[in-house]
């Protein structure tokens, strides 16, 4: 085979082939996991402390901004976050702007966590949840005004009769907003939140959001304005470690390092094809 | 141990029919793809038509006759379909506009040009990132400003050229996030069928 020849297959290998060695190496890993040590990065650690640092009874409003197909990488994070606030005496307040919101809150929160069995926690005293709301983000804009415009929550009970609503009337009363965002500009994302709530009103803020849009929201992160950014992917496996509840995003983490260290490799294969090849240089 | 949950088998034939495509488009990846779209649209038809009840019927009950104005503002949009009379939806469009514009006039500026101005001219708590942050932007708005061929020119050209090299890493990172968030999604599949089907997991 001449050396042309060789590059030209190597930039042309069938893709077939590449998902076949993708689905036996993660299959492989997830049924024997290797074990690769974690180490627990600044910014999860940061997400983790400002939760910690939150004296007792305050409030917390969480933001579901995912759907189904979001919650392979947000689910996790979402799962071990809510862990953490139910761990603490803390109010917290659930809320989404997603259709899909209400079936997440149901499968992790209500399925999963078990507040009542695994805390000891009380719907209406310790947490609530508002389900969805239309309107996206002038509900969010109208929220930080005035929480009673939702008279009531999603099992249809008035605001005023849940306890956790107590003295909860607008963005005054609300010590920290975390949102889990699959959105990058559509309903609910993390630049709605900063541009209605944290800006405005300086109300601290936390985004957990796929690992893609880090990129998109770090300005935020970096001017202060969002004061805690993690992203679902890895970052789910060092918070599940911080409030030990090994789980999903634990069990993922050799599989992304196997996937990560396959497309690296292509990444190396292509490239030298294409300078084997002249580099697409004319000649 | 295998799951003997029909709701499981359900959705792990699904799973592998929408992976399928990765191969190559089959019948059996349309009727996945065509059942996840009309389960998607009717559940939001649903949770739409509750949301009409809660926010607007429910509220005219109890006397609030002002909120038939946003319910008569939502159908007007409806007369887009109508060859004649299409005019109408202008009505409620403008109303969605105006409402949207004025939530973002109020705080984007703020949000979005103040606050990353400023940090993008401070040097900040690390006063190397901060001349890094400054050097990008320079160096990027010089490659888009076309206002002047001499900009790019030898031997001033410098600047355009480190901006393009410097947005050239920003998107490799937004790339290996984006492979790193694909993956995720891929594992997360796997993993319910590994583990919820098949039981070949620890709990």
């Amino acid at each position: 085979m001449s050396e042309e020849g060789f590059f030209n297959q190597l930039e042309r290998i069938p893709r077939e082939l590449i998902y076949a060695v993708l689905l036996i190496g993660l299959c492989y890993v997830l049924v024997y996991p290797v074990g690769l040590p974690i180490k627990v990065s600044g910014e999860t650690k940061e997400l983790y402390d400002s939760i910690e640092e939150l004296p007792d009874d305050s409030v917390v409003l969480v933001d579901i901004a995912f759907g189904a197909g979001g919650m392979p990488e947000l689910g996790p994070a979402f799962t071990a976050v809510m862990h953490h606030l139910y761990q603490r005496d803390l109010r917290v307040i659930v809320m989404t702007l997603y259709t899909e919101g209400p079936q997440m809150y149901d499968i992790l929160v209500v399925n999963k966590i078990e507040p009542e069995s695994s805390y000891d926690k009380t719907y209406g005293v310790d947490w609530c949840f508002f389900g969805y709301n239309a309107g996206g983000v002038t509900t969010m804009a109208e929220l930080a005004r005035n929480m009673r415009i939702l008279e009531t929550d999603y099992r249809d009970t008035p605001l005023d009769q849940l306890q956790v609503m107590e003295g909860v009337e607008d963005y005054t009363d609300v010590d920290l907003v975390i949102t889990f965002s699959t959105s990058s500009g559509g309903i609910s994302s993390p630049a709605d939140w900063v541009q209605q709530w944290a800006t405005p009103y300086e109300v601290p803020m936390a985004c957990v959001v796929l690992k893609m849009m880090i990129p998109t929201v770090s300005p935020y992160y970096g001017t202060g304005q969002v004061d805690a950014l993690i992203p679902g992917a890895g970052a789910s496996a060092e918070y599940e470690l911080l409030v030990n509840r090994p789980d999903e995003g634990l069990a993922s983490t050799d599989a992304l390092s196997v996937a990560h260290l396959i497309v690296i490799i292509l990444v190396i294969l292509g490239n030298i094809a294409y300078f084997g090849k002249g580099g697409g240089i004319a000649t | 141990m295998i799951s003997t949950d029909p709701s499981i088998w359900i959705a792990a034939f699904f799973t592998v029919t929408i992976m399928s495509y990765a191969f190559r488009d089959n019948p059996l990846f349309k009727f996945a793809e065509r059942t996840f779209i009309a389960a998607v649209i009717g559940h939001a038809v649903v949770m739409g038509i509750d949301s009409l009840r809660q926010f607007g019927f429910n509220k005219i009950q109890a006397g609030n006759i002002f909120y038939v104005i946003p319910i008569l503002l939502g159908i007007t949009i409806l007369a887009r379909y109508h060859s004649e009379y299409y005019w109408i939806s202008r009505y409620g469009m403008a109303a969605l506009v105006g409402i949207g514009v004025g939530l973002q006039i109020r705080t984007v500026p703020e949000a979005n040009i103040v606050s990353q101005l400023t940090k993008a001219i401070t040097l900040g708590d690390n006063p190397l990132l901060g001349v890094f942050t400054a050097l990008t932007t320079f160096t990027v708005i010089m490659h888009f400003t076309f206002t002047t061929k001499k900009i790019h020119e030898k031997p001033q050209n410098v600047l355009p050229v480190v901006g393009r090299y410097l947005m050239l890493i920003a998107f490799g990172a937004a790339f290996g996030n984006t492979v790193m968030t694909r993956m995720n999604l891929l594992i997360g599949r796997l993993i319910f069928l590994l583990r919820d089907l098949l039981g070949l997991m620890g709990a």
